[in-house]
Order: C-alpha cells, then sequence, then structure tokens
C-alpha cells in the first residue's frame, strides 16, 4: 500500500562508474547502483548538502536494465609531488564504465527525522522544480555522469521486468549504503542478491535503510 | 530558485584516431565502449575541457585563464598554483583542486596525549560546467591505417592506427547562478559553440569539434531529458526521434528549447516547431538568441547584438 510518505521514480543514466569501494589502480564498478550513490543523488536533485540530514530515509533498488559494461584508460589524479602540475600526479588508468543504466527507486520516509522529510522535499521538487535551489548537474556517481530523466511513476505503477536489490547475507553483491570519505572506517556495507520481481508489493527485503555509523 | 542550462551537441562529420586511448602492440587504439549492444569509439570528457580552456586562452576575448597551454614546452603552465575564481574563467567554470600533503607521515602508534594527528588539507571548487563523455553516432568496424615513421627506419618505424568517420555527441550542464561572475556562461556558449582540436590525430588533421546540431534547454528542471538524443541511420541521416516522444508526451516543455543545425531540416526538427519548439537553421543565431534570453533572466549586462 503506497502512502504519501512514499513514491517511486525511474531514473535514466546512459554512462556511469559506480566505483567499488576496495579498487585502487583497476577503477572497476559495481554492476547496480550502490544505495548511497542513489542517496547522494536524491540530496543533490533537492539541493540538500548535508548528508546527515535524511539518515533513515529508506530505498528499495528495482533494475530496469542489465547495464553493459566497458573499459577505458583515463587520467587519474593523485597526490604524490607538492607542484601541482608536476607529471607524477597524474597517471593514466583503467576504468570500467556502465552504459545504458535504468531503474526504479522507491524512497519511503522510514526513521528521517527531518522535517520536511526527504520525500516530501522530492514530491514538491517534481510539483515546483523553480522553488528547489541547487545546483551542479544532477549525477550519479561521479560528476560528468549525468543523469538524463528521473521520471516520477503513477502510484499504481507494475512492471514484471523489475529486478529488485534484494537484502541477502549470503548475496553476491556488496555495496555501500554508507561512505566515509576520509579513510573508510565509518563505511558501512550491505549484502544484496538481484532477485526478479512478482507482481505485487514491493519486497519487504527490499527496503534499505540509509544510516551512518 | 535556478536556472540551469543543458545542452546536447553533434559534431560534425570526420576521421577521429589517436584520441588518449592505449597502445597494443604497434597499434594505436580508439577508446571504445559498448553502447546499445554495439562498440562505439568515445572521446572522454577531460578532452573536451581541456578544448575549452584553450579556446578561452586563445580567443583573443581578453579570457583570463589559469592553467595556459604552453605549445613551446607542450606543457601546462599555471599563473596562479593559489588558484582564483574571481580572476580566472577556467578556475570559475570548470573547478580545481589543489591538495596539500600532511606535514609529517600520520601513524597508526598511538598518538601522544594531547597531540593531534596530522592532517592533509584540500583547496577545491567544484567545476560548474559539467561535461558528458562524447559517444560516436555510429558503431566502430575497425578501420585501420598503416603508416611508417619518415626518416631512418628502424624496428618500430611501422605503425598501425585505428581511424573511425562518424560524428560525436555529448551533453553538458551548468547552473549560472554557481558561477562567481555569471556573465561567464556567455563564454561558455561562445567556447562550446567554437571548440576544435578534440577528437583528431593530435595536429595531424582538424577535427571539427563544433556542433553541426545543438539542442539547448534553459529551465529549472533538474534534469536535462536529452542526453545522447542524436541518431544517425545508414545513410547518415540524423534525426531525434526522443528528444520529439519527450516533448510530445510532456516531459519537456517546447519553450525551453533552442534546436539549431541540420537537424532544424530534418522531419524531426519541422516536428518540434510545430510543437513549439524555437527551431533555426543556424547555430550561431540560435545560441545568439538564447544568450539574450539568459541575459534578461539573470539580469547581466546587456550583450550587443553579434547579427
Amino acid at each position: 500500500m503506497r502512502t504519501d510518505g512514499q513514491l517511486a521514480l525511474q531514473v535514466e543514466v546512459p554512462i556511469a562508474c559506480f566505483r567499488q569501494s576496495r579498487a585502487r589502480e583497476y577503477a572497476e564498478t559495481y554492476s547496480v547502483p550502490p544505495p548511497s550513490t542513489v542517496y547522494g543523488m536524491l540530496l543533490s536533485m533537492v539541493g540538500e548538502t548535508d548528508r546527515y540530514k535524511h539518515r533513515g530515509t529508506q530505498l528499495a533498488i528495482a533494475m530496469l536494465s542489465v547495464p553493459e559494461k566497458s573499459t577505458v584508460i583515463r587520467t587519474f589524479r593523485r597526490f604524490k609531488k607538492k607542484d601541482i602540475h608536476n607529471p607524477s600526479n597524474a597517471r593514466p588508468d583503467y576504468q570500467e564504465l556502465l552504459t545504458g543504466c535504468q531503474f526504479i527507486v522507491q524512497v519511503t520516509a522510514g526513521n528521517d527525522v527531518a522535517k520536511p522529510t526527504l520525500v516530501e522535499r522530492l514530491r514538491l521538487a517534481f510539483a515546483n522544480p523553480a522553488s528547489i535551489n541547487r545546483f551542479g548537474g544532477l549525477c550519479l556517481g561521479e560528476s560528468r555522469d549525468l543523469v538524463n530523466s528521473i521520471t516520477l511513476l503513477p502510484e499504481n505503477f507494475q512492471d514484471e521486468l523489475l529486478q529488485w536489490l534484494i537484502r541477502d547475507e549470503d548475496g553476491l553483491l556488496t555495496l555501500p549504503i554508507w561512505v566515509d570519505h576520509v579513510g573508510s572506517r565509518g563505511t558501512c556495507w550491505q549484502r544484496f542478491d538481484l532477485q526478479k520481481a512478482c507482481l505485487g508489493p514491493t519486497p519487504e527485503l527490499a527496503w534499505t535503510e540509509i544510516q551512518s555509523p | 530558485m535556478a536556472f540551469h542550462l543543458f545542452g546536447n551537441v553533434l559534431t560534425s562529420y570526420g576521421t577521429a584516431a589517436n584520441n588518449r586511448g592505449e597502445n597494443e602492440g604497434n597499434i594505436t587504439t580508439l577508446q571504445k565502449l559498448l553502447w546499445k549492444g554495439e562498440v562505439h569509439s568515445t572521446v572522454s570528457a577531460e578532452a573536451i575541457r581541456w578544448a575549452l580552456r584553450y579556446y578561452w586562452q586563445t580567443a583573443g576575448d581578453n579570457y583570463k585563464v589559469n592553467r595556459r597551454w604552453d605549445d613551446d614546452k607542450n606543457d601546462n603552465v599555471w599563473e596562479n598554483t593559489n588558484f582564483s575564481d574571481q580572476e580566472y574563467i577556467d578556475d570559475d567554470v570548470l573547478g580545481f583542486m589543489r591538495a596539500e600533503g600532511a606535514k609529517e607521515e600520520a601513524s597508526d602508534e598511538p598518538k601522544q596525549k594531547g597531540k593531534k594527528a596530522s592532517k592533509g588539507t584540500t583547496t577545491a571548487k567544484r567545476g560548474v560546467l559539467e561535461v558528458t563523455r562524447a559517444v560516436s553516432t555510429t558503431p566502430f568496424v575497425g578501420d585501420i591505417t598503416f603508416n611508417a615513421a619518415s626518416g631512418q627506419k628502424g624496428r618500430t618505424s611501422l605503425y598501425g592506427t585505428e581511424v573511425h568517420a562518424t560524428q560525436y555527441q555529448y551533453g553538458f550542464a551548468m547552473t549560472p547562478e554557481r558561477l562567481k561572475d555569471q556573465s561567464r556562461v556567455i563564454a561558455v556558449l561562445d567556447g562550446l559553440t567554437a571548440l576544435g582540436g578534440v577528437a583528431g590525430n593530435h595536429s595531424r588533421f582538424l577535427y571539427d569539434f563544433s556542433p553541426e546540431s545543438i539542442v539547448l534547454r534553459w529551465t529549472q528542471d533538474f534534469s536535462p531529458r536529452f542526453l545522447y538524443c542524436f541518431a544517425a541511420d545508414e545513410g547518415g541521416e540524423i534525426s531525434a526521434p526522443e528528444l520529439v516522444r519527450r516533448v510530445q508526451n510532456g516531459d519537456i516543455n517546447p519553450k525551453e528549447l533552442w534546436v539549431a543545425g541540420s537537424i532544424a531540416n530534418s522531419s524531426d526538427g519541422e516536428a518540434l516547431e510545430e510543437l513549439g519548439a524555437n527551431v533555426l537553421t543556424g547555430v550561431k543565431t540560435a545560441v545568439d538568441n538564447l544568450k539574450q534570453i539568459i541575459t534578461r533572466d539573470l539580469q547581466l549586462p546587456q550583450l550587443e547584438l553579434t547579427t
């Protein structure tokens, strides 16, 4: 049963890289968008820069496509020498890219105690985009990975082709639900599995709560 | 309330080669990715941003760039390593990051009482202009040229280069209100419509990366909804069916769209005009028109019309 405190969005990202938390030189990508990345995109959409603000929000992610994976070579920046344009501060490395990423994210207030909740702010953003004070291209992952479109789905949407990201302690996908950008001590992961959908309500185990440690 | 500028650019037809790929033996490869099930060549967003900065450096319009390309040294030279988004257009539009390492080595050993762990610092500004990766409109079929180095021949004189005769399309987004100097949005539009030297064979060929067709959107919506909207058939005919569909189903307000270039003469261009979009055959005229609207909405100093 959908309530006012819940909404479903369809998201399309033509090119993306969801860099694996433990990837070093070779920038591998997760095959699906991690909950922490999707949460960051939703905050960006409403112009919120405090990522702690809507902790407790619950997300349920379902893939609509199987993104294709490619490898490109690109320049990575690192800090080796103080002189900013020292050549050793840039080096070429491989990066995996996903193309054709389409998914649905359901958002519910859950334990989000902020007023208004993230769900309410997202609703307002769709009803009146001019009221939102946000900046930067809306992206998922790196800033060049622009989101092409986000569409609000009708309340009774149903799709047989969905593949839900289901919480499963034996699942093969270990995805971050909170990322610590200074070191990795505060990064939290959860294990998931992709499961075909049955028509009906969102599976209980598809809901993931965004929580910092 | 914030206005956003979104764009999707289709370049003219040309032969791209040698663009930042890795080498495999003595073959210089192109960057490639899987796109709708087929292999397409691609050009990085960094290459496009580099060309934009170089345009400002060489355009002679009194743009001050912090990172200047020295053609003699073949290297970048910084004017001010502390950066200034007030003074330099590239610092303001494209962003920067300066990382300072910790003054002393951090250690896992317990710290002495009252002594803080050493930390590095960063001075950073997120780029206001976001550019996406450019993707070819047609699949890469594996064309290679074989060449020999001039002069004395040796073991490595023979080499091959992958080439792709195609057009590229890429998108961009920016929120001018985030700029220190909002009028620089005009310089971004000028630069992107006059871009060259991105996907060529270094200096040996000229690949004109300026728009053959362009779609621009000036809006308060948070997403562009027309990235990579151009499609090319086998005969090279360009269309934009996805863009027409999005306007027809009400996802994009046609009044917010400026569509220009050869797409204007296609059936999709006519359909967009009928739906109420601003459709013009000249890219420069369309960009000039939009510049006037941006000038009005952001209350910038009045532009002098170039036409």
